[in-house]
């Protein structure tokens, strides 16, 4: 190895020492331009600029702060992501049972949408009960009217004589007719 | 919450180690200090953003964090597209040791010495001189971003810092 290839490999350790912090001492068979190049090597460490405290920290705050914000994000969007898989959790992956589930929804929309325009309260469905209420009701009123008759036909004027056997009026007893068949006019 | 915390922590202890190299790897290339600032935050800014996206098994997070640098530096300059004048006023801390004015002034002498001779080398050197004494990184590491053999790496750093030492001489004398 030549006395240059020497001197460079050695130079780069050296520098490397330098830059370390050790203080090297070099010996005396080096050349002068060796030695001016240490020298000048020492130099280029020493005029290095450090960056200020103040600056130091404010770079270090504002860094710190634009991670927290990215931290934020990112926790967000895993809220996001869990809330879509428990979403997709809810719905069958078997076809059929995402069909069956489909269909139910559509029903039951369609029952909440007539329910809406009143299709269902239009002609009230009666129970039994009240079916028996209702024919006890009507059945009352029918004996209300016919009373109403038979009291109409008890009176004189609106009796009908009935025939007796001697076709006198009067003779036979008195027959009651249904007001129905009391022809009118 | 647990990894989240974990990547907060992460991130810190990152920073904290390689800012330093990050923002003097950048006034390497950039004589303006306040411009260093600047570009130093884009580049940690562009890191946190994509740093989920980081894996270790593709490359080495130095690697990755000064790829994004020297982009964040070349994109400067093409949308700058000349270099920026020097700005003795808008200086970093020049070291953490207590300095008397006089050291003071020669340090900043030097540095202002140092902007004006560090473009008179190849691109190349430039980025080998930034990448070894400002994100102090060793030949091999230097090496793999720069598509170089170690050896080469050696030899042109050598060569660099001769040529640098030479031009800063004859500042020194005129």
């Amino acid at each position: 190895m030549s006395r240059e290839t020497e001197e460079e490999r050695s130079f780069s350790e050296d520098v490397d020492r330098l830059l370390a912090g050790e203080d090297i001492k070099l010996d005396e068979n080096t050349s002068e331009e060796y030695q001016r190049s240490v020298n000048f090597a020492r130099k280029l460490t020493e005029l290095s600029l450090h960056p200020s405290p103040q600056y130091r920290e404010q770079l270090k705050q504002r860094l710190l702060l634009e991670l927290t914000k990215q931290e934020a994000e990112s926790q967000q969007k895993e809220q996001g992501n869990w809330f879509k898989q428990g979403l997709r959790g809810l719905i069958p992956q078997s076809v059929i049972w995402r069909s069956v589930a489909t269909t139910s929804v559509v029903v039951v929309l369609a029952m909440v949408l007539l329910w809406r325009m009143g299709t269902f309260t239009q002609s009230p469905v009666l129970t039994t009960v009240e079916m028996v209420a209702a024919a006890e009701m009507e059945m009352a009123t029918a004996e209300e009217a016919m009373e109403e008759a038979s009291a109409l036909s008890d009176t004189p004027e609106t009796a009908i004589p009935a025939l007796g056997k001697g076709g006198e009026i009067g003779d036979g007893p008195p027959i009651l007719l249904e007001l129905s068949d009391v022809p009118l006019g | 919450m647990n990894e989240f915390v974990n990547t907060r922590d992460h991130f810190a202890d990152l920073y904290e180690e390689f800012l330093p190299k990050v923002f003097r790897y950048v006034q390497y290339k950039v004589s303006n200090m306040q411009l260093a600032e600047d570009l130093t935050s884009t580049v940690f800014e562009k890191t946190l953003i994509n740093f989920s996206k980081y894996s270790k098994d593709k490359a080495k997070f130095s690697t990755w964090l000064f790829s994004i640098a020297r982009n964040t530096i070349i994109d400067h300059y093409r949308v700058q597209s000349k270099r920026e004048a020097i700005s003795l006023e808008e200086t970093a801390e020049l070291s953490s040791e207590i300095m008397s004015p006089d050291e003071e002034l020669v340090k900043k002498e030097d540095l202002k010495k140092l902007r004006a001779n560090l473009p008179r080398l190849s691109s190349k050197e430039q980025e080998i001189i930034a990448l070894k004494f400002g994100a102090e990184l060793n030949n091999r590491q230097i090496a793999e971003r720069l598509n170089l053999s170690e050896s080469n790496v050696g030899t042109k750093l050598y060569r660099a810092i001769r040529k640098l030492r030479d031009n800063f001489q004859e500042s020194e004398n005129e």
